[in-house]
């Protein structure tokens, strides 16, 4: 699918989401080889890393962040329920689970295929991302730690921005 | 505002699947349509909508089975492993009642969104589901192990 056009169109989505984050002075580290950026942020709780990349080969913003925290074995299961709980709660973005390292993520994507993105999109990803895994982490966390067992999760009122 | 572009997605929605010869529904109220290919393996039912309140466009496929009680737990370490592995979308599964489906999203904040993107979509949706749905169903039925899922996928 990599065509000149569209690596044009993916360096172009690499350069506005520089630009966005300049324009909020936030810190950030950058791979313009690779296309991709990486920063993070300090949330009410605990710390929000992002990795941004435009990915040529699929035309795809991808804007993921790892979860600050393993996955305690025997909540794993706890853990797959609780995220598929939110999944089914939050209109963009989702949780997923690397089994292999007990590691979490939230991931957020937009096609950049044959479309120029727009400043206005990267505000969207990238806020919207920060709000949601805020929102959620700290209770994630409890639940992957043992600290939280999976019906006080469910129990918990997430808000209704989610949906 | 948000209304008068989520008409125009709908629209760009229309004319992209018009381009594909796909015969669909409109639900114009919703800015949404619904349209269902026969799949290669099993059928695929797909709902598009443009969201005015969010500005995303939002595909859904609906698996065509439930998850029976005795393996929702499966189904939930399989659909977050099967998440992880995706490039785009993500499947969504309610532990409570057992109902799985597909999701892509696409914000179009400030963006226009191409016919391309909307056959992107489409295409992806279809792919994976046709793909993935029989495993799903062979795991819910027994058939396989959560374990040799994990390994096929």
């Amino acid at each position: 699918m990599k065509s000149e056009k569209t690596l044009l169109l993916a360096q172009h989505a690499h350069s506005l989401v520089k630009s966005f984050l300049d324009s909020n002075r936030l810190k950030y580290d950058y791979d313009d080889q690779n296309l991709n950026v990486v920063l993070e942020l300090m949330g009410d709780d605990l710390k929000i890393s992002l990795r941004i990349t435009a990915d040529a080969e699929n035309a795809l913003l991808v804007v993921i962040s790892q979860l600050p925290f393993k996955i305690k074995e025997d909540c794993l299961v706890d853990f797959a329920i609780g995220c598929s709980y939110i999944n089914n709660i939050i209109s963009d973005g989702n949780l997923e689970i690397d089994l292999a390292h007990k590691t979490a993520f939230f991931r957020m994507t937009v096609s950049f295929f044959d479309t120029e993105l727009d400043i206005g999109v990267i505000d969207y990803l990238i806020s919207r991302l920060v709000y949601t895994v805020d929102k959620i982490n700290d209770k994630l966390f409890m639940l992957a730690s043992g600290n939280m067992d999976l019906q006080q999760f469910l129990d918990t009122k997430f808000g209704g921005g989610e949906s | 505002m948000a209304e008068v572009t989520a008409k125009m997605i709908f629209d760009t929605v229309c004319e992209a699947l018009t381009d594909k010869e796909v015969m669909f529904m409109k639900l114009e109220e919703e800015n949404a349509v619904t349209f269902g290919f026969a799949g290669d393996n099993v059928p695929v039912d797909i709902a598009l909508f443009a969201n005015a309140h969010t500005d995303v466009l939002t595909l859904v496929s609906r698996l065509k089975f439930t998850v029976c009680e005795e393996k929702r737990i499966d189904f939930a370490v399989a659909v977050a492993d099967l998440n992880y592995k995706m490039v785009i979308g993500s499947f969504d599964f309610n532990f409570k009642d057992g109902y799985i489906s597909f999701r892509i999203t696409n914000s179009y904040r400030g963006t226009n969104i191409s016919k391309e993107v909307v056959h992107v979509m489409v295409g992806n949706a279809y792919n994976t589901v046709d793909k993935i749905a029989p495993l799903l169903s062979q795991l819910n039925n027994g058939e396989i192990q959560l374990d040799q899922l994990l390994k096929m996928i």
